[in-house]
């Protein structure tokens, strides 16, 4: 009598949120593939049946190709930056350095601000002719460093992933504070009685300790790398000649540029299916055995 | 310490799961979904002058209605659109508009026109307006083009509009859409900087390169360009092409023709941007600028010219300095080119439409009417600093030196003229432009750029769901 009980409650509980969760997530998704198969302008409800022909269209393009590696430079070069200098920074000022205070609220005041002003803010940044950066490199004699940063296809990517960096790095130092100052004393004490170094400690104990906050930290990366588009879509526009463009940015302009929703749709659905695959394999290479404590 | 797997793993997997599956849709929606741009007060116009008896070939009703308009907030603001419709509530005190101004209006389009809840006026500038006609969308608007025009009820709404100015407004044999400014593309340059280092004005194109290698020594640069918009620096392309090739070449690019893109004056002007990137000719950082930032370099004489439509006085406004003399000028003819010498660059956009949907279809199709008044163009010309689209409106207009130097270039055109393949297929212009980036860029030349412009070309050409225009030829 008590399980049925517990049974029903347990429905009563979840039946909202998975009507809520088919409604929001389910349904829009299933109908996203449904439109993928029709040429659509979006002009109208008007919409031509062709199959999976949206789909070669997409495999077809070298756009697009661009755009996914692009996505991925922004999942591994960004994604990989963010996690390594949150990670640093955490330890380094776990270590109740000198004004550790102060450098946790600095490293931390970008990631409040809105994409949309963080962008904004480096393109003023980048600015060839009067940004900080350049004024900066011809200030102390590095001229020849100095570059079209969102102008030149070499330089425009790495800028804009920087940005990327320099938005989020903060978020995942206090994230990976947060989990450092869980792990019990008793460990750094007993491993520095076996004569370990900081950055033994660090590798030996912080890391592996640390372990299931740097593996949610990698898939919030991943997803924010292989979703990413507001930075792009304020700073570049994927210019120049697609050199930072993302998959969501180049779906943006075909459907509301191009009038093409029907295509933008099917490259959409082929994000989620790669942001899907992706999870799935970084949950398997991440698994190992978790240490509790 | 014991070690074992933490059952937690699945859930979190999940939850990114499905922040994954939405993240792009959710990029989509918070893109288009930008606030209206806030009102500012509109300037008071004269009385209404109600010609009574007059018979349009459509009723307007008695009835309280409310027009709705969304409209593209760009570089001409909103001041003037309000004016007209305070005009139209002077004639019919019953009809007042609804204003939504946008930048981003082309994106919430889409999503209007497919609900069937479109405004009744829709001013946009990408959206894909020619679709939406082809796809019955909008509205017919002959009534409106038969209509007597306001303020000059003895003639024809078409008979006062300027020639050229209905040229992309037919969709299969019907009018559907019109054109919202009157634009000249030129290159601007101060004269006060030019008396000032004694820099002549160019009348041919060897007289500008000179000028150009004076002005590079004098340790500025000649050119600046938006180039995060490389569709700027086409429309100077566009001027250097009609000048080498005539004007058959725009009019074989606009209707598709094969091998268009391989003509002589194409290779003329990749060549032409290569030594001006080799002689250093160009403000390095142009490919990454945006059009403010870009005509700041030049409104600072960081570049003695840069290129653009006229209006660039009224999208700079507040930040020109007081002793800047603006000046347009034409591009200076090639010896020895097939375009006739003085020619502009003319571009009639971008597209006023009314939707067939429209809830007050003729109450629309009299603020139309309106709108394309002498009156009401005249005002525009002095409040927008633009040209006229109303044969005769500029009468007596008191234009800015710099509006007041295209007026004087159109006038004297041999020929004004325009590529409008961009305008007819819309997504044409986003692969020209990415393929001109790589040229402005240094990394084509003529030979990558007509390939990837004959494939881009045969793209439109071969697709049926477009609307295959052709240029009247004689």
């Amino acid at each position: 009598m008590y399980k049925r009980n517990e049974w029903k409650l347990a429905a009563l509980f979840l039946v909202v949120p998975i009507l809520v969760y088919a409604l929001i997530v389910v349904y829009p998704s299933l109908r996203a593939f449904y439109i993928s198969l029709f040429r659509w302008r979006g002009v109208s409800a008007y919409k031509e049946y062709v199959g999976l022909w949206q789909y070669e269209q997409v495999f077809g393009d070298p756009v697009f190709w661009v755009a996914l590696r692009n996505n991925f430079a922004f999942m591994f070069l960004g994604g990989s930056g963010t996690l390594i200098l949150g990670l640093f920074l955490a330890i380094v000022l776990s270590r109740k350095v000198p004004g550790s205070r102060i450098y946790r609220i600095i490293f931390f005041l970008p990631y409040p601000l809105s994409l949309v002003c963080i962008a904004v803010l480096w393109m003023f940044m980048y600015n060839p002719s009067y940004g900080a950066i350049n004024s900066i490199l011809n200030a102390v004699g590095l001229s020849s460093l100095a570059h079209v940063w969102l102008g030149e296809k070499a330089t425009a990517l790495p800028a804009v992933i920087a940005v990327m960096m320099w938005g989020a790095f903060g978020f995942y130092m206090v994230f990976f504070l947060g989990g450092i100052q869980r792990i019990p004393q008793d460990c750094y004490d007993a491993a520095k009685v076996d004569g370990a170094s900081e950055i033994q400690l660090a590798m030996h104990v912080t890391l592996p300790l640390l372990w299931e906050y740097v593996k949610t930290a990698s898939v919030f990366l991943a997803i924010r790398g292989l979703n990413e588009f507001v930075i792009v879509q304020v700073m570049t526009f994927g210019m120049p000649a697609h050199a930072t463009e993302v998959v969501s940015t180049y779906l943006y302009r075909q459907a509301f540029w191009n009038s093409k929703f029907g295509l933008g749709t099917a490259m959409a659905v082929c994000l989620f299916l790669v942001t899907f695959i992706f999870i799935i394999l970084s949950q398997r290479l991440l698994r190992r055995e978790v240490v509790e404590y | 310490m014991s070690g074992k797997t933490n059952s937690r793993q699945k859930k979190v997997t999940r939850r990114d799961f499905v922040k994954g599956a939405v993240g792009a849709s959710a990029a989509l929606i918070a893109a288009s979904c930008a606030p209206p741009a806030t009102p500012t007060e509109a300037p008071p116009t004269k009385a209404p002058e109600v010609t009574p008896g007059v018979e349009l070939p459509y009723t307007v009703s008695t009835e309280p209605v409310t027009l709705k308009a969304d409209f593209y907030l760009g570089g001409y603001g909103e001041d003037w659109f309000r004016a007209v419709g305070d005009e139209l509530n002077a004639v019919h005190p019953n009809i007042t508009v609804e204003w939504n101004f946008d930048a981003l209006i082309d994106e919430a389009m889409p999503a209007k026109f497919v609900a069937g809840e479109p405004a009744d006026l829709i001013y946009i500038c990408k959206f894909d307006l020619p679709g939406a006609a082809l796809e019955g969308q909008l509205l017919d608007v002959t009534p409106f083009l038969e209509a007597p025009a306001y303020g000059q009820e003895d003639k024809k709404v078409i008979d006062t509009l300027i020639p050229g100015a209905l040229d992309n407004a037919y969709v299969e044999g019907k009018p559907y859409l019109l054109p919202m400014h009157n634009s000249g593309y030129l290159l601007w340059y101060d004269e006060a900087l030019f008396e000032e280092k004694g820099w002549p004005i160019p009348t041919t194109f060897d007289e500008m390169m000179d000028l150009f290698k004076d002005i590079r020594t004098d340790g500025i640069y000649p050119l600046v360009h938006q180039g995060i918009w490389p569709f700027y620096w086409l429309r100077l392309g566009m001027a250097a092409m009609y000048d080498i090739a005539g004007i058959e070449h725009s009019w074989d690019c606009d209707d598709l023709v094969p091998g268009a893109w391989k003509h002589e004056a194409v290779r003329w002007f990749c060549d032409w941007t290569r030594e001006l990137l080799d002689k250093d000719y160009i403000l390095p950082g142009s490919p990454g600028l945006d059009c403010v930032p870009s005509q700041m370099e030049f409104i600072k004489h960081n570049a003695a010219f840069v290129s653009c439509g006229d209006w660039l006085e009224n999208e700079m406004e507040g930040m020109w300095p007081p002793d800047f003399r603006l000046r347009p000028l034409t591009w200076p003819h090639v010896d020895g080119g097939k375009g006739k010498p003085n020619s502009v660059v003319a571009m009639w956009f971008n597209w006023y439409a009314l939707a067939s949907a429209a809830e007050h279809p003729n109450e629309a199709l009299e603020f139309t009417r309106i709108m394309y008044s002498k009156k009401m163009d005249a005002i525009k010309a002095e409040m927008n600093k633009a040209l006229c689209l109303i044969k005769g409106a500029s009468e007596g207009v008191k234009y800015s030196d710099a509006i007041q130097g295209v007026a004087d270039y159109f006038a004297a055109a041999p020929e004004l003229f325009c590529y409008y393949f961009p305008w007819w297929y819309p997504p044409m212009r986003k692969d020209t432009e990415d393929a001109l980036t790589n040229v402005f860029l240094g990394e084509w030349g003529f030979e990558e750029f007509s390939d990837a412009m004959e494939q881009i070309s045969a793209k439109y050409r071969e697709d049926p769901t477009y609307f295959h225009r052709k240029r009247e030829r004689a």
